[in-house]
């Protein structure tokens, strides 16, 4: 008898072993990265030039995330000492109510129309922004299942289950060259996955970090628009 | 009720029992009902300053009417989970039309009550009357979304200085922010501050464009040239 319930815990170990493998090779991301130059050659920064990223608001239910303006600040500021990213709320204090989300230029031509304001120019001027990006998307939580269940006994507690969610990343950044004028180009990063946290007594996440995967992507494909090399 | 119930039930308890504990009872009741009480309200004091708009000052000289309620206003209401919440913005709100109105127009004097017309005073223009017509919190349970919405709604009538009526203008603003468990207060505050920043956009940017205060300004001015289009 005893030899029997040995071997029934080897297999039950041995099962539990290859689910949590698969669990760990299916939790991934699949990321589709686009890019689209709308210039042939795009001029590189020159000394004392900055770009600065702004978020798009006017769809407030699905306005992009701080934290991945920050995540994005963050990862174009690791390219070069000669990328400057300028600081995104202090640009739009400088050129207060111009770039708010309610009136903020919504394409090109509105926005070199602002820049025919003389103050607006001198100011953009002053500060060095080269390059404006325009960040627009976010990240939702498309479809999530599965159960956990915890319990308490006196001799002691756990959660058993497994419970799982879908998340999706979709951001697109647009560059404007303030220079010269023009659109430069548009990247867009769409990063799925799937996250799982199976509980065995202890409920062990397997986060799948698709926002992250989109901000590094993303910024990753902004450097080599931009003429700077990943 | 409930709490004073509490505190007795506990003091009978004690007159039969140890000294020491009821003394502790004393001191930790009236500290136990006032943390009670302090979960069912919120106040959120707004605190906003604005940067300086980047617009043209118009050559106006302009009383801006700021009543006391206006400038001492507090939003107050008791949602359904008990809470009630108060915003106090007037002190803000003040200060934010009146630098506003001080980076629009070229003079401005701050008064708080409708003056009579016609104005004694005739190096004034126009006179603004600013009223706040609605403002309103709603909460994530309220609006099935994970953030606080903040929507204010601010009324600017502009009158000419003989008294005749210019204008009403209705400017909405509207803010949110994400829900933040770990300080429930915050996220009030910052849609708060959001949905007044919203405002203060829409006066800075199309104040100084309106038809019939550019046509007072071609009045002024007398100078074609001068009027925008």
């Amino acid at each position: 008898m005893i030899h029997v319930k040995t071997s029934y815990s080897a297999y039950q170990l041995v099962t539990g072993l290859w689910v949590l493998l698969l669990v760990l090779l299916t939790n991934c991301s699949t990321a589709r990265i686009e890019q689209a130059k709308h210039v042939s050659n795009v001029s590189t920064l020159e000394e004392g030039e900055a770009i600065v990223v702004l978020a798009r608001k006017q769809d407030r239910t699905n306005e992009t995330e701080q934290d991945f303006l920050e995540c994005l600040n963050e990862e174009l500021e690791d390219v070069s000492p000669q990328l400057v990213v300028f600081p995104t709320q202090e640009f739009m204090d400088s050129l207060f109510p111009w770039f708010e989300p309610r009136i903020a230029p919504a394409n090109p031509d509105s926005l070199f129309q602002l820049l025919a304001q003389k103050n607006v120019a001198k100011i953009i001027s002053s500060l060095g922004i080269r390059h404006l990006i325009w960040l627009d998307g976010d990240t939702d939580e498309v479809d999530k299942g599965g159960n956990i269940a915890c319990t308490v006994t006196p001799f002691g507690g756990g959660c058993f289950g497994l419970s799982w969610w879908d998340k999706e990343s979709i951001y697109e950044a647009s560059v404007w060259d303030l220079k010269l004028t023009q659109s430069v180009g548009k990247v867009s990063a769409d990063v799925s996955g799937t996250s799982y946290m199976p509980a065995l007594i202890l409920p062990i996440p397997l986060i799948a970090r698709t926002q992250n995967t989109a901000c590094e992507e993303l910024a990753g494909q902004l450097k080599d628009l931009m003429g700077f090399k990943k | 009720m409930t709490e004073k119930h509490l505190c007795i039930a506990t003091n009978d308890f004690h007159v039969t029992h140890h000294q020491p504990f009821q003394t502790m009872v004393y001191l930790f009741c009236p500290v136990l009902i006032s943390l009670f009480l302090l979960s069912c309200t919120r106040n959120y004091q707004v605190e906003q300053s604005l940067p300086t708009p980047i617009v043209e000052k118009l050559p106006l000289v302009s009383d801006i009417v700021i009543t006391n309620d206006f400038s001492t206003y507090i939003y107050s209401k008791e949602y359904e989970n008990g809470i009630t919440y108060n915003v106090e913005i007037g002190k803000t709100q003040e200060r934010m039309f009146t630098n506003l109105f001080n980076n629009l127009l070229s003079t401005v004097y701050v008064i708080r009550e409708m003056p009579k017309f016609p104005l004694e005073d005739l190096k004034k223009d126009i006179v603004i009357k600013v009223t706040l017509d609605d403002f309103e919190v709603a909460t994530p349970e309220e609006n099935g979304l994970e953030s606080h919405k903040v929507s204010v709604l601010y009324g600017l009538s502009v009158y000419t200085a003989d008294g005749k009526l210019l204008g009403n203008w209705k400017v909405p603003g509207y803010g949110r922010d994400r829900r933040n468990d770990f300080l429930p207060f915050e996220p009030v505050v910052e849609a708060t501050k959001e949905a007044l920043r919203d405002a203060a956009t829409l006066v800075a940017a199309e104040f100084t464009s309106l038809p019939e205060i550019q046509a007072t300004v071609c009045v002024k001015t007398k100078k074609p040239s001068q009027c925008r289009k």
